[in-house]
């Protein structure tokens, strides 16, 4: 057992701090945190000199220009990115269809979007969500007809993250509808400036947005599927322990937040109430075990294990306690808690409020919190129905 | 960072589980229950020969992971509840006369701690629970040769056992510990009867006397090495702890796929399925924590005593928490003596009080006082600059 990063891993991590803390960089954080919208906060100024260094592309296989990092390499930077309330979702999102198109894509795919994407040139979303096809993803009803060299999709997808910015979409559609469910899907990655896409804005808690994409008649080139037809439901699999993986990371959020929470509360002499210390100590520890499970999972995917269990247990242990976390603290902040960024009396920047509007996102988003415990009661403990 | 068991740290694991698997099966802890030493003693002579005893107070500055390997121990001892003091008396008492004591005394108890042929009683609470270091009625008056005690030690188990009992005492200069004989003139026992069958007593000590050397921590001192003694005992309690929570649960998660309701496994009810799902992912955190704890402690880390206040608060509930599943997973049975749940429902209670329950422990992290440590962020600004650990 080792509980330290090693060597190579502090650099790492002090360069990518150094990166967060640099002046013109925290400018244009404040500037974005300003415009509100913090979920989809993107500045391409700052994604271009994130690309400048590699880091849109750090784990992508190194012949699709990565730069191969392991998965200790990448929760430090997801972590470090985090706690720094870096806009992190453009850099899980490209790290994972990076990876998605450099190892199922055409060839054609691989040279039209690699070389851009890395260079910070390119934003992604995922579509899979579909009004009556939520958990139950298997189930999503979007067509993609063959018709020669293309595929015609129609269909709608909502509650896309990043969908309005995004250049192209991870498509989860529906190729041959006779098939049992999981086996007749594919994806492909869709250009969303294809004629007949049209996306719209769905408002969310905490001044964000996702989007509805409606598809009518989209055409989209056979080169632009990923994996074979109808194979989809692999790659999917795939792809959503990649981005469980990466949203544990994201507790670090959960971490600055407390240490600014702690700083404050010291300051204004809230520490001297025991209910405070009490609630304080649970969060310190509860934040610290989801930590643990989040290396836990990044030691065993570093081995080469497919943790599946340790991935659904970072995940449904880090958004539990984000979710509580974001009540408690306005419990203990009071009324000022409850005041926006900008706010006569605003705490912490108003990072209280949107930590605890966030809340419900967290144990919905990335599968939700039953979908963990169900994988974990099958996965981990065999807890199938039989008899 | 790699969070799992090297080679060696999974061979001691297998080692330790075999003899537990071999030595303690549920007839023993019953018997050891109904008040038959014998198999205490039997099994405590087949530690002390494995060389077990002995970890954690070597001296060896090259055995870096001590409190790791102890915790190793501890976890598979609480997997089949072995009824040893080994952490109060190994772990709190034997570390306490290593860090506290002076040549020869210290050589000689550590030899004999190590040989199994003493048992040291740590003897520090005065009321109905434990409260550090504080003494409310039990004080040591300086003699001509050394101190004589008076007071009453409350809930001191394995008494009637031990060779020795570490009692704090209030001295001229502040809370300090005593390693008091146990046949001492003005020592007497009242056997109490607890639920768990833990062999507890209440300790009366009127004009007991204790050679000068046998202080902790020499003339003016006592409470470094008691802290440091106690902070050990936390972590190994804790792993104790995690594997009496993993046994419990292996158990739930065992019956709800044999047991039958409804034409259906009742595992494959989400009721049932989810909280064991909770519990099997706190159970992970839980010990992830402790060996954190661990190896801090063994690097001497600044943060080593939050770590152990943290392990014990969350290793505590979990236990709570995991039996009381446990049992209601198991329906009508859960409530019978026939079921194995009952052992670890009946005597987790004590282990989840003992060095504080978690609220005693988590108001340690942060107090009216600012806490009894150095706040979190000094404390990891600290830890980063000594080790660039994380933040
Ligand atoms: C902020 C945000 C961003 C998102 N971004 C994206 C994105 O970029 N791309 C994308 O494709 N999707 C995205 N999603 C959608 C997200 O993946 C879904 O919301 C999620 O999968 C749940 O689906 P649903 O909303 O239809 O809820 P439902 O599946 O209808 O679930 C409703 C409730 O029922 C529970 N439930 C469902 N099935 C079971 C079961 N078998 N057992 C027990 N309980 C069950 C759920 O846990 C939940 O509590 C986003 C969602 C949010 C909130």
């Amino acid at each position: 057992m080792d509980f330290e990063l090693d060597e190579r891993q502090k650099e790492l991590r002090r360069e990518f701090e150094e990166f967060c803390l640099d002046e013109d960089n925290r400018r244009i954080l404040a500037e974005l945190a300003d415009e509100g919208d913090y979920y989809n906060a993107h500045s391409w100024e700052l994604f271009k000199k994130m690309a400048e260094r590699g880091w849109i592309s750090l784990n992508w296989p190194v012949e699709y220009g990565g730069r191969g990092y392991t998965p200790e390499e990448m929760t430090v930077f997801h972590e470090t990115m985090a706690y720094h309330r870096m806009p992190i979702i453009a850099l899980i999102l490209s790290s994972l269809v990076g990876n998605v198109v450099a190892y199922f894509g055409s060839d054609a795919l691989k040279a039209e979007i690699l070389p851009r994407a890395s260079a910070g040139e390119l934003l992604f979303c995922l579509l899979y969500t579909e009004p009556d096809a939520g958990s139950d993803l298997a189930a999503l009803t979007t067509r993609a007809e063959e018709d020669g060299d293309y595929y015609v999709v129609n269909g709608t997808k909502i509650y896309t993250s990043l969908g309005h910015l995004a250049n192209y979409g991870l498509l989860a559609a529906r190729t041959n509808p006779e098939a049992p469910k999981r086996q007749g899907i594919s994806l492909f990655l869709l250009p969303l400036d294809s004629e007949g896409v049209t996306v719209s804005p769905i408002y969310t808690m905490g001044d964000g947005r996702v989007n509805e994409e409606v598809f009518t008649d989209v055409r989209v080139h056979r080169d632009y599927m990923i994996g074979e037809k109808d194979s989809g439901w692999f790659v999917l699999t795939m792809a959503l322990g990649l981005e469980r993986g990466s949203i544990a990371g994201v507790a670090a959020q959960g971490r600055a937040f407390l240490d600014g929470l702690i700083d404050l509360l010291r300051e204004t002499g809230m520490t001297s109430d025991p209910v405070v210390c009490q609630s304080l100590a649970e969060m310190e520890t509860v934040l610290e075990v989801s930590d643990l499970l989040n290396w836990n999972l990044t030691t065993l995917l570093g081995k080469g294990d497919v943790p599946i269990t340790e991935a659904a247990m970072a995940k449904l242990y880090s958004s539990e306690s984000m979710r509580r976390m974001g009540s408690e603290a306005l419990n203990m902040l009071g009324f000022a808690g409850l005041l926006r960024r900008g706010s006569p009396g605003a705490l912490l920047e108003g990072l209280s409020e949107y930590q605890y509007q966030m809340a419900p996102m967290i144990s919905i988003g990335a599968g939700s919190t039953e979908i963990m415990q169900g994988i974990i009661a099958r996965t981990g403990l065999g807890l199938a129905a039989k008899g | 960072m790699d969070l799992s068991f090297n080679e060696e740290q999974s061979l001691l694991r297998d080692t330790f589980r075999e003899f537990m698997g071999k030595e303690c099966p549920r007839e023993v802890v019953e018997r050891a229950e109904s008040g038959d030493l014998s198999v205490t003693s039997e099994l405590w002579r087949k530690m002390a020969s494995l060389g077990w005893l002995g970890l954690g107070l070597s001296g060896d500055e090259e055995s870096t992971d001590e409190m790791v390997s102890i915790c190793i121990l501890c976890e598979e001892m609480g997997r089949v509840l072995l009824p040893v003091p080994y952490v109060p008396s190994v772990v709190l008492g034997g570390r306490a006369v290593f860090e506290g004591l002076a040549e020869p005394v210290r050589s000689r108890i550590l030899q004999s701690l190590e040989a199994g042929e003493c048992i040291i009683a740590p003897a520090l609470m005065e009321r109905n629970r434990f409260d550090g270091l504080r003494c409310r009625t039990c004080s040591a008056s300086r003699t001509e040769g050394g101190y004589t005690i008076d007071g009453l030690k409350r809930f001191v188990e394995w008494a009637d056992t031990a060779d020795y009992l570490l009692v704090s005492a209030l001295t001229a200069e502040g809370p300090s510990a005593f390693l008091v004989h146990a046949k001492s003139p003005g020592l007497v026992l009242n056997p109490l009867d607890a639920i768990g069958g833990e062999r507890l007593f209440d300790v009366n000590l009127s004009e007991v006397s204790v050679d000068a050397e046998c202080r902790l921590g020499g003339p003016n001192g006592g409470k470094g090495p008691l802290n440091s003694a106690i902070d050990r005992a936390k972590v190994a309690l804790s792993a104790q702890m995690v594997g009496g929570a993993s046994a419990v649960l292996e158990k739930a998660v065992a019956y709800a796929r044999e047991r039958v309701q409804f034409g259906k496994t009742i595992g494959s009810f989400q009721g049932i399925a989810f909280p064991l799902a909770d519990c099997a992912t706190e159970v992970t955190g839980a010990r992830l924590l402790t060996y954190k704890a661990a190896w801090l402690t063994d690097r001497g880390s600044a943060s080593a005593p939050r770590f152990a206040a943290m392990a014990k608060a969350y290793a505590s509930d979990l236990y709570r928490k995991a039996t009381d599943l446990s049992a209601h997973v198991h329906g009508g049975l859960g409530f019978m003596m026939e079921c194995d749940i009952q052992l670890y429902y009946r005597k987790s209670k004590a282990a989840e009080l003992a060095y504080g329950d978690g609220k005693y422990n988590r108001s340690l992290l942060f107090g009216p006082n600012g806490g009894s440590f150095a706040s979190p962020g000094e404390d990891r600004a600290n830890d980063l600059a000594k080790s660039g650990a994380k933040v």
